[in-house]
């Protein structure tokens, strides 16, 4: 189960949040405007009202202006009642029924809404005629029974509104996050042992649907890294074991039979054996570290990619090699980190002192793109073309008789292009014209002045 | 010469005391960083070798404390991690050089004669050419206080250069002495390092410390 997030008083889920918010803001909306209406209905009502009075009021002004005497009976009754009351307060007339004195001098400015002595609420309106007062009074009841009719059915209607709504809201929302429970189920049981499990995809194009084919996505990727990595340790594991082996059998024989044991060639062999495997735990080191992404290990200087070549080629013709042609090689000036250029260079030469016949072309120059071009050609055998991609896969060697004595084991030109794609630049092999390999590596050159100069005080 | 071993492996200390005592020199062994520590401030040695990875103090704080405490013998610094970071800890702590594991044994024998010879010598004087110095051992290079960085072959093509200060020397001589003896290239390039030092060292100031004298060679004016 989901843990319960629960703080103070709001809802745990998605679902309902969600609906607590729509319930909510419906609530919200509703009430405002119910209101709204019950205020605006009494307004309009009161109006009428008013008219109705100033209208009464205006004519039993002009029947007194005309000089003509009002009487009771003449005068309205029931809702709508009128007093006339001369100036030293006699009543002159009063409708039939109104059995009290409205009060004069409070609404002589307009209507206004006053109550009378059995407590109900009447509009009066008040005008004087040549010293004469009348007074005009309409009874409210009847417009407060129809607001409050009003306001009843609202206040029913509102809360049910809201109430059914978010019934409809917590199914729907329940009925879209379905896929997502799903989901958190399916992935909630995928280990690293079960990477080939996916999520289930709704049909919908809707969010959920991406999510969880982007979802599928990644698991594809970790699914492909996760085998990657496993062939990786397998075939590291191998090239491990099989120097261990042949040691073990030399250490075992000797000590079984001391009597033929030549301890000086097996202390040379067992040493030889053990830079093999350290030069390979280097390397798996090396790849690795790549592998976790860790740029800060490149540590870039201006190098002289010309120097570098003259370097790696200087200590392979002192051990004897004598084919390698660097007369081609022209001052290139690069940003990086000088150690790894000299391991790109230096297994790039390896291999090629592995394949080549009799000659190995070196050349460095500046490309017209203004990147370096270093390229190393052989006179071997050659790469087929639809292994020119696979020769720089880990593990790789094309020539599966050929045994772990005449070559490595299968790194070096992946490292190789790993050291080149770190930098920026790139490694290819490329086809010639001739028989033979030519791998190209290009490197975008030292921009002038980078780092060229650098403000500092001595020491 | 008598060296102090600190190494808690019993295995690499062991080969390390019988090697470097068919080497002959005199060799004592610290098995942890409290006991190593002691034993150095306590005893007089000629050079340390230090193990990183130690019980009790690591050998990044051995070596700390011996250089705060004013010990000037040289240590070579024995690191197993593979990073970068390690060896610049190493050498910020006051190592004057480091080794990492797994090392061969003739390697290590060379780095420790080199160290001693550096120690009899002391501190090779800067070289310098009016306000150009050129500390050798940094390998860096100031013009009036402003460092230049140059690269490992310009470095040693200036080098060769200011020792040489006053006479002229040739293209041919010069790229036998600072291109490796292996050097099959285009002989060019020596003018192409020239340039690039002018570039560097004179035209942002203003100087002309290397000249071309026509036909002979390059030639750096005596200071």
């Amino acid at each position: 189960m989901t843990p319960s997030r629960n703080r103070g008083f709001v809802p745990a889920t998605l679902r309902a949040r969600v609906t607590a918010v729509a319930a909510l803001a419906v609530l919200a909306v509703l009430t405002v405007a119910g209101t709204g209406l019950v205020l605006g209905q009494r307004a309009a009502l009161l109006d009428a009202v008013d008219e109705h009075l100033d209208q009464q009021a205006e004519a039993v002004a002009s029947e007194l202006e005309a000089g003509r005497p009002v009487r009771g009976g003449d005068l309205p009754s029931e809702d709508l009642v009128v007093e006339v009351v001369a100036a030293d307060g006699t009543l002159l007339a009063a409708s039939e029924g109104l059995d009290e004195r409205l009060p004069r001098g409070v609404a002589s400015d307009g209507e206004i809404t006053v109550e009378l002595d059995d407590g109900e609420p009447v509009r009066l309106l008040e005008r004087d005629v040549e010293g004469t007062t009348v007074l005009v009074a309409n009874r409210l009841d009847d417009l407060t029974d129809s607001t409050a009719a009003l306001a009843g059915t609202l206040v029913v209607a509102v809360p049910l509104t809201g109430a059914v709504l978010a019934g409809v809201v917590w199914l729907a929302v329940g009925r879209a996050l379905r896929p997502v429970e799903d989901i958190r189920a399916r992935v909630d049981s995928i280990s690293g042992s079960s990477l080939h499990q996916r999520v289930p995809e709704p049909d919908t194009p809707s969010e959920i649907g991406r999510l969880a084919r982007t979802m599928n996505g990644m698991l594809g990727r970790l699914e492909r890294s996760a085998e990657q990595q496993r062939r990786f340790v397998a075939d590291a594991s191998h090239e491990l074991r099989s120097p261990l082996a042949r040691m073990r059998a030399e250490l075992e024989v000797d000590a079984a039979h001391p009597a033929s044991a030549d301890p000086a060639a097996t202390a040379a062999s067992v040493l030889a054996e053990t830079v093999g495997v350290q030069r390979l735990v280097d390397d798996l080191l090396l790849l690795a570290r790549g592998d976790a992404g860790a740029p800060a290990a490149l540590h870039r200087e201006p190098v002289d990619l010309d120097d570098v070549v003259g370097t790696v080629a200087g200590s392979l013709r002192r051990a004897g090699e004598r084919r390698i042609d660097t007369r081609d090689v022209h001052p290139v000036q690069v940003s990086a980190d000088r150690p790894q250029l000299e391991r790109l260079v230096g297994n790039l030469l390896d291999n090629a002192v592995r394949h080549a016949r009799d000659r190995i072309v070196v050349t460095l120059a500046p490309a017209r793109d203004g990147s370096a071009e270093l390229t190393v050609a052989d006179d071997g055998p050659g790469v087929p073309p639809a292994e020119r991609d696979r020769v720089f896969e880990r593990f790789t060697r094309l020539d599966d008789a050929r045994s772990a004595g005449s070559g490595g084991a299968g790194l070096g030109l992946a490292i190789a292009r790993d050291i080149a794609e770190r930098h920026g630049g790139t490694l290819t092999l490329e086809p010639t014209d001739s028989a033979g390999a030519r791998f190209v590596f290009r490197l975008p050159v030292a921009r002038e002045g980078d780092r060229g100069i650098s403000r500092s005080g001595p020491g | 010469m008598k060296l102090l071993v600190v190494e808690d492996d019993a295995k690499i200390a062991g080969a390390l005391r019988r090697g470097l005592t068919a080497e002959g020199f005199s060799v004592e062994v610290a098995e942890d960083g409290v006991e190593g520590l002691w034993r150095a401030r306590e005893g007089s040695y000629d050079l340390i070798v230090l193990d990183v990875m130690l019980p009790g103090r690591n050998g990044y704080r051995v070596c700390a404390d011996l250089r705060r405490a004013g010990d000037p013998t040289p240590i070579l610094m024995l690191t197993a991690k593979d990073g970068d970071l390690d060896e610049a800890e190493g050498l910020d702590t006051g190592a004057d050089d480091y080794l990492r594991k797994p090392f061969s044994f003739p390697v290590l024998v060379a780095r420790v004669h080199a160290l001693l010879r550096r120690a009899a010598l002391g501190e090779p004087p800067p070289l310098a050419v009016g306000d150009l110095t050129l500390d050798l051992r940094g390998r860096r290079v100031h013009r009036s206080g402003t460092e230049i960085a140059l690269t490992a072959r310009e470095f040693d093509l200036l080098v060769y250069l200011v020792r040489r200060a006053g006479s002229v020397v040739s293209k041919q001589r010069i790229l036998a002495g600072v291109w490796d003896d292996e050097f099959e290239g285009d002989p060019n390039v020596v003018e192409v390092y020239v340039a690039r030092l002018r570039r560097k060292l004179d035209e942002p100031f203003g100087r002309r410390s290397i000249e071309t004298v026509r036909g002979a060679g390059y030639r750096v004016p005596p200071p």
